[in-house]
């Protein structure tokens, strides 16, 4: 019953003209990048701040959607699980863009400023959390972690591929759960350490699962625009229907809609108890322009794709899918500008200048460059995946 | 059963969604139209295939779910900015982010609610007692692992003798031939029956009773009374949370509580009558709230019309009238000392009539005076 998937496990290179293209593109990003250095530091590391992360929680939140398949047992998802395990590889390209990161934490965290943390009750007491050797020490455990699961949730698909095994896939479906649950952890303090402690007196319990929502919404976006994009250039199997792309797109609508969920129950108990401690965190976001940004938000990264994904058919349709994913994917870059630049007193002045434009750039030309690496190692479907005929087979 | 009576239709069994698929199919294609198919699970795309379009079920629920949301923000405005104004924390009065939780239950509940009857209603056609499908032998099948096509009898192409045939194939478990359905014995065919109403009050009652007791009794249980038991103060109680055991705290020394300012001529009402102005202005508004006051506090004693014919004056002092020559030439100053301090028999009323309503009582006691004594000017 299985044989009759004639999918080649080999993998698929892709064209010169995508590889020209990611070089191309790198090195203008990093051009613009390096002229923004040489202008405002400060602007430069919060920029790159935004890139590391946006970079690091799409790899991961593609992960977890690979773990998610093996969690629940999911049929519909199998064609697609192979994609997602490419996209993770920005999991060890952004451990690479973590390097600048280090070299700024004096531009980015006031934390680290041994002077500021003595004149400051409230830093003194919190610096048994925040000081530079912990901080590094939870960021290797981090990576170490992910890294981890990232190299035996691929290799053990890849093995597949060779030996067709169903007892890989029970595997997979044992280390999903020990995953999951360190992913909750480790993707909260992240967002803990790296993007909240920008502001150290201000906390908000919310935000690192919203954080961690956000980057699952962040890779299944890239996911949906990959697969939309691949399935149009047809070098997806032609049994990759509109069902599973509806199944795609319903899981965006309703995993976007939770992080608005998340996000809006955030700020809507920050506003009503109106604590002043609590409630300039989004004061800032406020004010000086950035209220501009605020809004582009709401209706960038909610009120559009929501529209935009309600009805059944547009779930199907491939160009569809393909601009909410790129809008989703642009506005998850501006939110995480939203919440980095705001905190940092000078960029707080105001949102977007020629400064930034190198950035996202040069976060196309980092996710193009993991891509073409990754295809490159595997095929873009787990072709001898046991269950591979019951994924394609479905129908809604 | 008898097969007497008219046949309605006729039901397919098969044992698998594709093989219905093809079963339906093969029956379009010999000219049937009047086609159903009965699934124990929603089989997606089945509509397109019975030829029918999209589902209207949809713009149903879209509707209501707007209504829902605009409803719900209406009234949240009328109550909270037109009805019951409340000062919650400095906010707005119509804060709208405290409102979208409201909103988005009230636009799920009206979107469920409605989809849930018009699907009944109106695209199921109920309440129908009873159903032929249901009589159908088939039927315990059909809601458990089987698969139904039905025919209508109403198709041209039906014939209770050649369906049989026509429906017939290899992957067909059985068929079977419905039949009309006759008022049941219980239940009439009319929804106002006396067994019916009776059986709906018996309902109600049951279930009347049995939330009476479970809010009486299981609500008086921990841990349903946490929020009603908990340390709290209460004017006048007296409460564990202060060590003097007291709830209701005295002020705090070298304090003025906010509208309570001190009054400086309690000794000295010449002063108060020659030194005071009114200080509200003379609105409509002020009016109406001055004569709310002087109802509440003034004329049990001075009568409606203040002519001190109130519905106290047997068991207490009689009021004077307030249209004597003597209030009639006070200053506003001097009458609002009387408010303020008291008079003979009357107590200061300064603790229970804030600062600006005692102004506006003057106000309106003012407009009573010239309802009685009106000047000449008023009536030229």
């Amino acid at each position: 019953m299985t044989t009759p998937t004639a999918i080649s496990p080999a993998p698929v290179l892709m064209p010169r003209s995508l590889r020209q293209t990611a070089i191309g593109i790198l090195v203008v990003g990093h051009l613009l990048v390096a002229a923004c250095a040489l202008a405002d530091l400060d602007r430069f590391f919060a920029n790159w701040l935004v890139l590391f992360v946006f970079a690091a929680t799409i790899g991961i939140g593609a992960l977890f959607l690979v773990a998610l398949e093996y969690v629940v047992n999911a049929r519909w998802s199998i064609p697609f699980r192979r994609l997602s395990e490419h996209l993770a590889g920005l999991i060890p390209v952004s451990l690479l863009l973590a390097i600048p990161l280090f070299l700024g934490m004096h531009h980015l965290y006031e934390w680290t400023h041994a002077d500021v943390v003595a004149a400051d009750p409230i830093l003194t007491q919190k610096s048994a959390y925040l000081n530079i050797p912990f901080f590094a020490v939870r960021f290797a455990l981090y990576y170490l972690i992910w890294l981890l699961f990232y190299r035996l949730f691929t290799r053990l698909s890849q093995e597949q591929d060779r030996s067709g095994d169903e007892a890989l896939t029970r595997r997979g479906i044992k280390l999903a759960p020990p995953f999951i649950i360190l992913f909750a952890f480790t993707m909260s303090f992240a967002a803990i350490d790296w993007m909240m402690s920008i502001t150290p007196h201000w906390f908000s319990t919310m935000f690192g699962p919203s954080a961690a929502v956000g980057g699952i919404v962040g890779g299944l976006a890239l996911l949906t625009l990959v697969s939309a994009q691949l399935k149009i250039q047809g070098m997806l199997p032609e049994r990759i229907g509109p069902d599973h792309f509806y199944n795609l797109g319903a899981l965006l609508f309703g995993l976007n809609t939770l992080w608005t969920y998340m996000s809006f129950s955030e700020f809507m108990l920050i506003w009503y108890s109106n604590l002043p401690l609590e409630m300039t965190w989004y004061l800032q976001r406020q004010e000086h322009g950035w209220s501009l940004v605020t809004l582009l938000l709401v209706f960038g990264r909610f009120v559009i794709p929501f529209l935009a994904l309600l009805s059944r058919p547009s779930k199907m349709n491939l160009n569809r899918l393909r601009w909410v994913s790129i809008l989703l994917l642009a506005t998850y870059g501006l939110h995480l500008y939203w919440v980095v630049l705001p905190g940092i007193p000078h960029l707080h002045d105001g949102p977007f200048s020629w400064m930034d434009l190198g950035f996202p750039l040069t976060a196309i030309g980092y996710g193009l460059f993991a891509w073409i690496w990754r295809s490159s190692r595997a095929a873009l479907v787990a072709a001898r995946d046991p269950r591979l005929e019951s994924g394609l087979s479905f129908h809604l | 059963m008898s097969e007497s009576r008219k046949v309605v239709g006729a039901v397919a069994l098969y044992p698998s969604p594709d093989a219905l698929v093809a079963g339906l199919e093969e029956a379009r294609k010999r000219g049937f139209t009047r086609l159903d198919v009965v699934s124990p699970y929603p089989l997606h795309g089945i509509d397109h295939l019975l030829g029918k379009g999209p589902s209207k079920l949809g713009y149903v629920a879209l509707v209501a779910g707007l209504l829902g949301v605009t409803l719900s923000k209406v009234a949240q405005w009328w109550m909270s900015e037109v009805d019951y104004p409340l000062n919650v924390g400095g906010k707005p009065l119509f804060s709208w982010p405290a409102f979208v939780p409201v909103t988005f239950e009230l636009m799920v509940l009206f979107a469920s609610i409605a989809t849930v009857i018009s699907m009944l209603a109106i695209f199921n056609r109920l309440p129908q007692y009873g159903s032929s499908l249901l009589r159908s032998t088939l039927m315990r099948d059909l809601t458990c692992d089987k698969f139904g096509l039905v025919v209508d009898a109403r198709d041209p192409q039906f014939t209770s003798g050649g369906i049989r045939a026509a429906l017939g194939g290899s992957a067909v478990l059985g068929i079977d031939l419905l039949h009309e359905v006759r008022p049941s014995r219980f239940f009439s065919e009319q929804i106002f029956s006396v067994r019916f109403l009776l059986l709906l009050v018996a309902v109600s009652f049951v279930s009347v009773t049995a939330t009476h007791l479970v809010w009486k009794y299981a609500g008086a249980l921990p841990p349903f009374d946490f929020m009603k038991a908990q340390e709290k103060l209460n004017p006048q109680r007296a409460s564990s949370i202060f060590a003097d055991g007291q709830g209701m705290r005295p002020l705090q020394a070298e304090t003025v509580p906010r509208g309570q300012l001190p009054y400086r001529f309690a000794d000295d009402p010449d002063g108060a009558a020659a030194r005071m102005v009114n200080p509200v202005p003379l609105t409509a508004a002020a009016l109406e709230r001055g004569k709310d006051r002087y109802d509440t506090n003034c004329r049990h004693c001075h009568g409606l019309r203040g002519r001190g014919k109130g519905s106290l004056t047997s068991a207490f002092p009689k009021a004077p009238s307030l249209h004597g020559i003597k209030v009639r030439n006070w200053t506003d100053g001097r009458i609002y000392h009387v408010l303020t301090v008291g008079q003979n028999a009357m107590p200061a009323h300064a603790r229970q009539v804030e600062r600006d309503d005692r102004w506006r009582i003057i106000h309106y006691v003012r407009a009573l005076q010239r309802s009685l004594n009106a000047p000449d000017t008023d009536l030229q």
